[in-house]
């Protein structure tokens, strides 16, 4: 039991943190905020990981070019072939072989469905003929390469959303690689993803867990250097 | 450095309540909503020692129960949501620096597909992940935690 003096103490540090200028601003932020920027850092993740591969990559705006700046990610998901804002992605090449990597896409799946997929790798082939016809890819064929779900949680995590993406890649074809990302280890998800036709399990990958980040870096490269 | 201190269930509850009357106060609604989704899902336990010498029927029945958080437990997943919105957040924009350069980054939605009242909450900027001032959240967070070590995950901010 702790003391009067040792409560005051304690009480006095969290004002401290709490009554931050910068602490208030980022908890008055909007979650959806927190979720954009998480499916950015796996997108520059995915990034590193075809530049370890030995690949080129190549940040691109949509109405720019190369090298924008700024560079744009989507607040919201939309469709590829978007031109409303300067929406960035990275445009790669691995042992001749051109794919790009987005970031809050809508794919469109087996089923006709449209899906929103938070990152995914894209053959580029497939990708430009999308922007042409102003249309949107397809989740089938050899069109989307690795397909991931990026979740910031702040809450303890339940499995409703892995079920969700389950459901989704059960609507795709093609993937060399669907993963399930998360910002926090969580035992339940881990099992929940452990039956082998389940999407990987990325858990607790956030950039304080330098092991976590190396393993999906590791990951993705080399399922890009297979598929290339 | 201060000394940890030990407290109760009971003295976790006023801890819990003074961090919870703070985010009222300042409308942190995302982060109260976590807290209370992760308070809803409450703690799932593997009774399973429990049911091992029942008979057959009985061995039939799930393992796995779910029960109330206790505040000690309350307050330390509450810690750990901290963490993430200030910790963790801008540390990713470290990191996106660290790979993508030092370009502005920004967020922006197709106009077409959001009322106008609805864009401030889905646009940012990097300052609004990163604002000044993040140096003294980390040193206030490693504070806290010198106090409760226990229940406060250390901030671990590693240079990429």
């Amino acid at each position: 039991m702790a003391s009067q003096q040792e409560l005051a103490t304690l009480q006095a540090a969290l004002s401290t943190l709490l009554g931050l200028p910068a602490a208030g601003q980022l908890l008055q932020l909007n979650s959806n905020t927190c979720e954009r920027a998480y499916e950015a850092y796996v997108f520059s993740l995915c990034c590193d990981a075809v530049t370890r591969a030995g690949g080129n990559v190549e940040i691109r705006g949509i109405r720019s070019g190369a090298s924008p700046n700024p560079i744009v990610f989507r607040g919201a998901p939309g469709n590829m072939a978007s031109r409303d804002q300067d929406f960035a992605y990275a445009s790669c090449l691995l042992n001749q072989r051109r794919f790009e990597i987005h970031v809050d896409v809508e794919y469109q799946g087996s089923s006709g469905a449209l899906h929103e997929i938070d990152v995914s790798i894209c053959d580029a082939d497939h990708a430009n003929a999308v922007r042409q016809a102003n249309g949107t890819p397809k989740a089938s064929g050899h069109n989307l390469i690795i397909a991931f779900e990026c979740k910031f949680y702040e809450s303890t995590p339940g499995v409703g959303l892995g079920r969700t993406f389950v459901g989704l890649t059960s609507d795709c074809t093609g993937l060399r690689l669907k993963g399930f990302v998360a910002n926090v280890p969580s035992d339940k998800l881990g099992q929940y993803f452990s039956k082998s036709t389940r999407p990987e399990p990325f858990l607790g990958l956030n950039p304080l867990d330098l092991p976590s980040e190396e393993r999906f870096i590791r990951n993705v490269e080399q399922v890009l250097r297979k598929w290339a | 450095m201060a000394e940890p201190i030990t407290i109760t269930d009971e003295e976790a509850a006023v801890v819990l309540k003074t961090i919870l009357d703070h985010l009222h106060e300042i409308r942190a609604i995302n982060v109260i909503d976590g807290i209370e989704e992760s308070r809803r899902l409450g703690i799932e336990e593997d009774v399973s020692k429990e049911v091992g010498d029942r008979d057959r029927e009985l061995k039939k029945v799930g393992t796995i129960r779910r029960r109330p958080a206790t505040n000690i437990e309350m307050l330390r997943i509450v810690f750990q949501e901290l963490r993430e919105r200030l910790i963790v957040l801008p540390a990713i924009i470290d990191a996106l620096e660290n790979r993508l350069g030092h370009n502005q980054l920004v967020w922006r939605v197709d106009r077409e597909f959001i009322s106008q009242d609805l864009i401030k909450t889905v646009e940012a900027n990097k300052a609004d992940l990163r604002p000044a001032g993040v140096g003294e959240i980390l040193s206030a967070y490693e504070s806290v935690r010198d106090l409760i070590p226990d229940l406060v995950l250390p901030a671990k901010r590693e240079v990429i």
